[in-house]
């Protein structure tokens, strides 16, 4: 159970990460409003 | 939908170790998510509720993804960030259902098509990208490569009109009409949402909809 529970948060840090960094490469996310960007998430 | 996504990320940031860098970048992954999912959602029901769930979501895919490129105007919440898409989405794809059941024929889609796609082209090129104070674009290169991506992406919905248009031509259906105008009206609004007029408006309805919350 503990294996598994685990293996279910790095999936979810896994994806979420993804979309993170997906969202941070374009100008902004889906539709109208935008989240204030992380800022190690930010270009220098 | 942010305290959830919060929630959400300090549970995983806490599982796994991790820093906080790490957890904010969870925190905004879950909510890019959970918002995006959200307004699909939206979309599809209440387009479902007036039997033109497929259209709005055309229309909703459509800007959403010029969007990604080209930026454009931005609401103050999630729920009225929601709201005026699902409005907006529905909305048109009512308006087009409407139009499509009274009149249907080939001027109607390529008239208005060349107008906008070169109203488009021309906003797309001089005002794209458009950022905001929560995700400033500060790189020329990055302003750059947004611009060309949505160009790119213009040229791309160009192609697929085109096509639909001219596969109605060879078999007479109505709904690839229908297809078009769903293009168009995703490209207009998002293009909208580019110029001064389309910033005004939805401050207006975004200041309305925080005044009545």
């Amino acid at each position: 159970m503990k294996f598994l529970k685990k293996h279910l948060f790095t999936l979810i840090a896994v994806v979420t990460t993804l979309a993170a960094t997906s969202v941070a490469s374009s100008a902004c996310w889906w539709y109208a409003y935008q989240p204030v960007e992380p800022k190690c998430l930010r270009e220098k | 939908m942010e305290k959830l996504s919060n929630n959400i990320a300090n549970k995983v940031a806490s599982e796994l170790s991790l820093d906080q860098d790490n957890r904010e970048i969870i925190a905004y992954g879950t909510f890019a998510f959970i918002q995006m999912l959200f307004s699909i959602i939206l979309v599809f029901l209440f387009g479902l509720l007036f039997h033109v769930a497929f259209e709005a979501l055309i229309i909703s895919f459509t800007g959403a993804i010029l969007r990604k490129y080209s930026g454009g105007v931005h609401a103050s919440s999630p729920w009225i960030c929601n709201f005026i898409g699902t409005i907006v989405c529905v909305g048109q794809a009512i308006i087009i259902s409407l139009l499509i059941s009274l009149v249907v024929n080939l001027y109607l889609v390529v008239i208005p098509g060349v107008v906008i796609f070169i109203w488009s082209y021309y906003i797309i090129y001089k005002l794209a990208p458009v950022d905001s104070a929560s995700k400033p674009i500060i790189k020329m290169e990055k302003r750059n490569r947004m611009k060309k991506g949505s160009i790119i992406l213009l040229s791309v919905y160009l192609v697929i009109t085109v096509f639909l248009i001219l596969m109605y031509v060879s078999s007479g259906e109505k709904k690839l009409i229908f297809y078009a105008l769903c293009l168009y009206s995703g490209i207009l609004w998002q293009a909208f949402t580019l110029t001064t007029p389309g910033h005004l408006l939805v401050g207006k309805v975004d200041t309305f909809l925080n005044h009545i919350y």
